[in-house]
């Protein structure tokens, strides 16, 4: 378990003078729930755009599996084995539940046009076996019977759903959830929670995860690290984070009022 | 009890129809006769502007006695429009601004040759029994009105078209054919198996008989004489198989669209409708009121029973077991291909031509489908892929810079030209390579617009169509490509057999046969894409529509992907082109205008984004209506842009949108096919 699948050293990400990631440094174990919370504005998804490709930082280095993959685009990260899900939800609209899986499936895919237009056997299994291992995500997920809605169509829980599954149709060793809970209800959330564990213990997954839920955070995650401006300011086991004064400061802001508001007395301490 | 927009809405319509009329319209119209000599497109129009009104108005109002008072007040407003400009005409001379009205003066039309005063009177009450009218139809079922209408509007249409459609098939064989047909449909009734090879079979045999009986007509020179057939008729006569295949092949078709899909069904029912259509206004100039009255009550006849029979054939359709509704859908393509083969035998030269021209637009409409609706790429160029097709056609099949070696052909002494000019390729070898240079074309002009999205793709691609024409009238390109007078002759393309030892030897020079291989061209084109879209890259393109990061973000090469749906979008248009430039057998720049972009583009829009059926059905509206609205002379873009903007309004996604893909049926159906069920006893 102690094997590091994803690693950022020193990770930099500028907006003009706005440092959104300033040297940011992190270990995500394999096989772990690893979340990442801050407060808003933190830089959290900034930092998840700069793993899937989306930002180049501009300084430090990237590695997944031991190997760098700063500066590939997204489809190259996506072709090593890393997958995300969006803050707000982002499906193909217009394509069906089936469809959104397929695409997520392109990368394993290897029909080229030619065999396409001709339809030789070889590419007619290949569709025909992606077809059924989307049915079998879609069962795996909980979507079965809405394999040929339009997934703008769906519930808004099932599209989360559908998210998931179409990451998880790449196969990914690490997939990345950006606020997988957001506009959920508690019971929502908790079939969420349990969710992302089958996640892990039946797909042989790592999962990386920024959450604003703390009862999620606390009760799924093997390690937590805590953003604020842009930087980590704490990182360890859920307890370990919970009791730390830089995180509580960083939630709910310092200055005499704010102290004595608050009933924790390791705050005083500090 | 009148509506509250009732009066306001009745005077905006009032306006449109008082500055239609001003235009002379109504004079203008008059000169056309629909049917017999009295009932004009005039009339049509009167009805339509009066009568439509007072319908539209009578529409929003329930229970009859509002209705009819709100269809009243909606066609009174109008027709006391009329009526005032008619009086102010009278009073007033108007022709010195409205120029027209002294052609066509408005009394001259709508006074049916009264004097003024009881005239106008007479009008209006017409108007008035118009309007009242209106509100009681708009009372009556919907089945009532569609039938109403749908038989008026197939009356006055084919009294407007006569002249056109006038020698596309005799009356005799259009009763054949259409009896064939409707005797190989009544076998649904014999039921003795549901297997279609069977149903086929049955309805074979019912058309024979028909066509038996015919024949027994015939011999005893009883209602036809025999030395004096029509076409149809005449050869089967005369030639047994030829017998066969016709009678035999309408029942058996008769029997499939029985037991077919609902659209189908009816598309295919209206075929004999019309074919029995145009064989009453065989070889007229004018249709005359009987005429009109048996087409009249016809269609009426058809539309009422048509949504008793459709519903019955899709019952019977869903009844059927998988392999055998596949068959059914299968058998109904073969024969609608196969209507399609004959189509221009029957139509003639001029009808073949329009629908040439639809044709080509329907394979730059599949094109750029690739593009607009799958990969959501605003291509607003596409004319450009359209003359490189074209201009390598013209090149590599006449004497030209490239085919004579860079010597120009001005320069080589006639009686040399057939051996300096060794490069010369005949259609078929230079269709290919018009086709890549398109394609490859398209890829070039791809690459600097990778990162550009939206309205600024849009303006870069119509930048790029204005380039390549600019090139082709260019002067310093001239030695090439021939600067105005563009590249001429161009040779039509030559079927050649007899090298292989068939004798056959066919030049595809008017035309009925480069129908064929318009045809051709979009089956190919309609095949490629169809299974391009259903498989991996058509899942990328149309999920970079969607949302173009996230596509990159699943393991979407968006470089490659978009490059492929340039280059396949474009070679579609280079082989529209090439066709385009050897049916003409010569190319001018002045037929790639930004106006053949704007046309793909938009018939793809009012057929459905992303729909093959879509780009038919826009073509056929975009391209072929305005050909046959022709007749209304001056009003043809009005009328033309009306229609589009009531399109656009009921079917803002187009007229055929593409239906949603049921995958997990296909997956069960597969399952099913190589997992068959065990039964249990």
């Amino acid at each position: 378990m102690s094997e590091i699948i994803l690693e950022a050293r020193r990770v930099t990400k500028r907006f003009g003078g706005l440092t959104a990631v300033g040297k940011m440094d992190l270990q995500v174990p394999r096989g772990a729930i690893a979340s990442l919370i801050g407060p808003n504005g933190a830089g959290k998804t900034t930092f998840f755009n700069c793993v899937t490709g989306f930002y180049n930082p501009e300084e430090g280095e990237i590695l997944f599996e031991g190997r760098p993959i700063k500066g590939l685009r997204p489809d190259q990260i996506t072709q090593r084995g890393i997958t995300r899900t969006y803050q707000n939800i982002r499906l193909f609209s217009g394509l069906t539940t089936l469809e959104n899986i397929l695409v997520g499936m392109h990368t394993r895919l290897t029909a080229n046009p030619v065999e396409s237009i001709i339809g030789t056997p070889r590419m007619k299994r290949e569709e025909r076996a992606a077809l059924e291992e989307a049915m079998q995500l879609v069962e795996f997920v909980g979507l079965s019977g809405m394999e040929d809605l339009l997934a703008e169509n769906l519930p808004y829980g099932l599209q989360r759903r559908l998210e998931v599954a179409r990451a998880l149709a790449s196969r990914p060793r690490l997939l990345l959830l950006d606020e997988p809970t957001a506009g959920m209800n508690p019971q929502e959330t908790d079939a969420m929670m349990r969710f992302i564990r089958r996640l892990r213990d039946e797909l042989d997954l790592t999962i990386f995860l920024i959450e604003h839920d703390m009862r999620l955070v606390m009760n799924v995650s093997d390690q937590v690290s805590v953003m604020d401006y842009g930087k980590k300011i704490s990182e360890g086991t859920p307890a370990e984070v919970q009791r730390d004064p830089k995180v509580i400061t960083a939630y709910l802001g310092s200055g005499p009022e704010d102290e004595e508001l608050l009933e924790d007395s390791e705050v005083a301490e500090s | 009890m009148i509506h509250k927009n009732t009066i306001q809405h009745s005077l905006y319509a009032a306006a449109a129809i008082l500055i239609l009329a001003l235009t002379g319209i109504f004079g203008n119209f008059a000169t056309r006769t629909v049917i017999g000599e009295s009932i004009t497109s005039s009339t049509v129009l009167l009805v339509l502007a009066v009568g439509g009104v007072g319908y539209f108005m009578a529409n929003r109002a329930e229970g009859l006695v509002a209705k009819v008072a709100n269809g009243l007040t909606g066609s009174l407003i109008v027709s006391v429009g009329l009526a005032l400009l008619m009086l102010l005409e009278s009073a007033v001379d108007l022709t010195f601004v409205f120029v027209y009205l002294k052609r066509f003066p408005l009394g001259e039309e709508l006074l049916f040759g009264q004097e003024l005063i009881p005239g106008v009177l007479l009008f209006l009450a017409i108007a008035a029994v118009m309007g009242v009218l209106a509100g009681v139809l708009s009372c009556s079922s919907r089945r009532i009105q569609n039938t109403l209408v749908m038989s008026a509007a197939v009356m006055a249409a084919t009294g407007l078209l006569v002249n056109q459609v006038n020698s596309v098939i005799a009356l005799p064989d259009a009763l054949a054919v259409a009896a064939a047909f409707i005797m190989g449909y009544a076998t649904l009734f014999i039921r003795i198996t549901d297997k279609i090879v069977y149903r086929m079979g049955i309805g074979f045999l019912a058309g024979l008989a028909v066509g038996f009986a015919l024949g027994g007509f015939i011999a005893w020179g009883w209602l036809l004489d025999p030395n004096d057939l029509p076409r149809i008729l005449s050869l089967a006569v005369e030639n047994g198989i030829f017998f066969l295949v016709v009678f035999g092949t309408l029942g058996a078709a008769g029997a499939i669209f029985a037991v077919a899909p609902a659209n189908s069904h009816n598309g295919a029912l209206y075929v004999p409708l019309v074919l029995v259509v145009l064989g009453l206004t065989n070889g007229k100039r004018s249709m005359t009121p009987d005429q009109a009255l048996i087409v009249f009550v016809l269609v009426a006849l058809v539309t009422w029973f048509m949504p008793v029979l459709s519903r019955r054939a899709n019952h019977q359709y869903e009844q059927l077991a998988r392999p055998q509704q596949r068959g059914t859908r299968q058998l109904s393509s073969i024969f609608a291909v196969a209507v399609l083969l004959v189509l221009p035998i029957f139509a003639g030269q001029y009808i073949t031509s329009v629908l040439d021209l639809v044709l080509m637009y329907i394979i730059m409409g599949i094109g750029l489908n690739v593009m607009i609706g799958y990969a959501g790429l605003l291509d607003l160029g596409y004319v450009a892929a359209f003359a490189i097709g074209a201009y390598t056609v013209g090149l590599l099949m006449s004497p030209s810079l490239l085919t004579c070696g860079g010597v120009h052909p001005n320069d080589i002494n006639p009686d040399q030209i057939q051996q300096v000019c060794t490069g010369v390729m005949t259609f078929w070898q230079a269709w290919p390579f018009a086709i890549l240079t398109s394609g490859m074309v398209g890829v070039l002009l791809g690459i600097p617009v990778l990162r550009l999205r939206g309205d600024y793709l849009a303006i870069v691609t119509l930048g790029f169509g204005e380039i390549i024409r600019l090139l082709a009238l260019s002067n310093d390109l001239k030695p090439l490509l021939g600067a105005a007078q563009g590249i001429s002759p161009i040779p039509t393309p030559l079927i050649d057999l007899r090298s292989i030892g068939i004798n056959f030897n066919e030049s595809l020079g008017n035309s009925i046969s480069i129908y064929y291989l318009f045809i051709a061209g979009v089956m190919l084109a309609a095949f490629i894409v169809a299974r391009l879209a259903s498989t991996r890259l058509g899942r990328a393109w149309r999920s970079m529509r969607a949302d173009e990061d996230v596509a990159q973000a699943m393991g979407i090469h968006l470089v490659r992907t978009k490059l492929l749906a340039f280059g396949i979008s474009s070679a579609f248009a280079g082989m529209g082109g090439a066709i385009f430039g050897s049916w003409l057998q010569g190319i001018f720049p002045n037929s790639f205008t930004l106006l053949v972009s704007i046309n793909v583009v938009s018939l793809i829009i009012i057929g459905g984004l992303g729909s093959i059926p879509g780009a038919v059905v826009g073509s056929l509206i975009l391209i072929g209506l305005p050909e046959v609205l022709r007749e209304l002379q001056d009003y043809r873009l009005l009328a033309f842009g009306a229609l589009l903007v009531v399109a656009m309004l009921l079917k803002p996604d187009g007229l055929l949108p593409p239906p949603v893909r049921k995958l997990s049926e296909m997956f069960s159906e597969h399952r099913t096919k190589h997992q068959p069920e065990v039964s249990h006893e």
